[in-house]
Parts: C-alpha cells; structure tokens; sequence
C-alpha cells in the first residue's frame, strides 16, 4: 500500500469484501464459490491493507492483521444436504452446491447470529437458507 | 477419549462455572474446536492430532479466517497456559505486530489518530504493524498511548529477571535485578527521615560539600 492512507478498521474491510462479493455474478458449483471468495478477500485485503498474504496454505495463518478465508480443515458438519459449512474463530462460512455462499458471525454459544454478514444466492438463485429451509421441511415432514 | 476430550474433561472439573463445548471436524484428523466460556471470556483450544494446538480469545475484534493466537505442539503446555487464562488477566497473545493492530482497533483508533497522539507519521504506525522488530522505546511509547505499561522479563532455567518495567506515573524504563520466584524485586524506599536519623544525611551533606568545593558536579 502506498502513501499515508490508513489501514480501514476490519469492520469496513469486511463490509468492503462484502460488497465486492455480492457484486460479482452468482458461483454455480461449491469449487468456483470457494475459489471466488478466496480471490475477492485477497483483492480487498491487497488493496487495502498491504500486509504480504501469507504463504503457508497447510496450517491456518497466524494472526497478521489481514482476512483469510475459510480453512479447509475446518470444516463442520452442516446438517444440511448439499452445504458444506468451515468454522472459523468468529464465524461460519457455508457454501451450496450450487454456489450459494452464506457468512455469519458466531454467538458465544457457537449459534450463528441472524440475519448473516453475507448472503450470496447460487447460479439458481437459491440462498443458503432456502437449502435449509427445505432441509426443516424434510424433517417434519418425516416426522409426520 | 482423544486429547481435546481429555483437555475438556479436565478444565471443566476445575472450573464447574464454566462452559465447555467441543465441536468435531466432518473428518477426524482434521481440526477440532473446543470452546470455553468462562467469567465472560471466550476462549478456543483448536487440535489437530496427533500434536498440533492453538489458543486464541474470541472477541469482537477477532478477524475473518485468522489462525489461532498461540500456537503448541505439546499438551502440557496447553494446560499451563490456559490455566494462566482462566485465573488471571493474563490473554492469549498474538503476534506482536497484530497484537498492537487488535488492541488499537479495540481503543477504536485509526493509524492516524494513533500516529497524532505519538507525534509520528501514519506510515510509521503501518510499519511497526507490518514488521517483527521493534525498538523498546518505541514499543513503550505505544503500549503507553493505549493506555498500558510495558514490562519485559527474561526467562533462564533457574532465573527471572525483569529487563524493562514501566511505573505508573513514570516515563522511564528501569533495569532491575534478578526476581525471587518470579515476583518483582524492588529496592527498599528510604525517606529522608531515616537516613537523618541514622547519621547518614550529614554524611551526605558532608560529601557533597567536599564536592561542590572541588568544582565537580553531580550529573
């Protein structure tokens, strides 16, 4: 980064990569999702902080003042066919199969907090919380 | 019962106030996640097996996708260190470069305003954020304008010694001696009073006299 700009507080970088991820044209497959929020952060974080990305992509990165995304040995059980959920310190990332991306920050019981950080629907146009919406009507349906 | 089970079990008996919670990864000898709430502190333990942990506090400042604060590869060390978090003021560290980012962003001060209260450029914030080594003056400055005080201790096998400890109300870095068990050595205080009472404070009345005859002067 040059000049004497500061570094944005990580509340407006987040808000940044935001806008920037819902701006781009809807991910059709898990993979593409993964790699297109991989490469917006970067970009945002490039951008505005400067701080060198680090190299090392087989543990997570030390705290260095830049994002990362999703680590993939952290991921969770979703409980929600066709979403595949990473935990991170604070938050949950979910990606659909068919591109739909879904961020939320996590309570201090490990809940995500409604409504999320961001919500990107799939080349369908489904979001994740249809995929979990139908996955509740499933259940009870079951049930019955 | 693999380690992070172990480590739950343990912590939950010593501390029953507290919650603990573990949640699994989809494929075993991925990364686990136990979360401890405790005295309204959040705190994770990660394991990946067979040997790898972190500690890290979850807070309002804790970043998109970062790693854990302080890294292990031993279990006892775990113990150790989260011990220390869970009874006293004592938080998982980051590295230093993130550690000052965090705690400004905590203070909510931008680089700049940070930058102004220290007479310095913002470029020169961005830089101590970004690089590893800082000069002790430095860094004193700035744990100062946070609100802090700095304190540096070294540790040898049967020794502690306290490099560097800021005093409150004081701008000066002290050097002192070695620690008995770790606890801050200070050397007496002795009023005047007493030095008077002792013969001493004419003895030192009487050497600075010879010495203000001979010219010198006590610098």
């Amino acid at each position: 980064m040059e000049g004497d700009a500061s570094i944005p507080a990580p509340a407006e970088r987040l808000q940044e990569f935001r806008r920037r991820l819902v701006g781009v044209p809807p991910f059709g497959n898990f993979q593409s999702a993964w790699d297109g929020l991989a490469k917006v952060l970067e970009e945002v974080e490039d951008e505005l902080t400067g701080i060198p990305k680090n190299p090392d992509t087989s543990k997570e990165a030390p705290p260095d003042g830049r994002m990362y995304p999703p680590f993939h040995k952290r991921e969770v059980a979703s409980g929600v066919s066709g979403v595949r959920s990473f935990r991170q310190r604070k938050h949950l990332t979910s990606f659909g199969e068919n591109g739909a991306i879904e961020i939320c920050e996590l309570d201090k019981n490990r809940q995500p907090v409604l409504p999320p950080l961001l919500e990107k629907a799939g080349a369908d146009g489904r979001h994740i919380s249809d995929y979990r919406r139908s996955a509740d009507e499933q259940d009870r349906t079951t049930a019955r | 019962m693999n380690k992070i089970e172990q480590l739950r079990d343990e912590f939950q008996e010593r501390f029953p106030r507290g919650e603990f919670h573990i949640t699994a990864p989809l494929r075993p000898e991925d990364q686990w996640t136990l979360d401890i709430n405790h005295d309204g502190r959040h705190v994770t333990v990660d394991w990946t097996p067979p040997n790898h942990f972190g500690i890290s506090e979850v807070s309002n400042e804790s970043l998109y996708g970062e790693g854990p604060d302080e890294v292990f590869s031993n279990i006892d060390a775990v113990r150790t260190r989260l011990q220390g978090f869970l009874t006293s003021e004592q938080r998982p560290s980051p590295p230093l470069p993130a550690l000052l980012a965090r705690l400004r962003n905590e203070r909510g001060l931008s680089q700049s305003q940070l930058a102004r209260t220290l007479g310095v450029t913002q470029a020169t914030i961005s830089g101590i954020e970004r690089r590893k080594d800082i000069q002790v003056s430095t860094l004193r400055r700035i744990i100062a304008a946070l609100g802090g005080r700095l304190r540096i201790t070294a540790l040898f096998d049967k020794a502690t010694y306290l490099v560097v400890e800021e005093h409150p109300n004081t701008s000066q870095d002290r050097s002192i001696g070695k620690l008995a068990n770790s606890a801050p050595s200070r050397p007496p205080f002795m009023p005047f009073s007493s030095l008077d009472r002792k013969g001493e404070l004419s003895r030192v009345r009487a050497v600075s006299q010879k010495v203000s005859k001979r010219g010198c002067v006590f610098a």
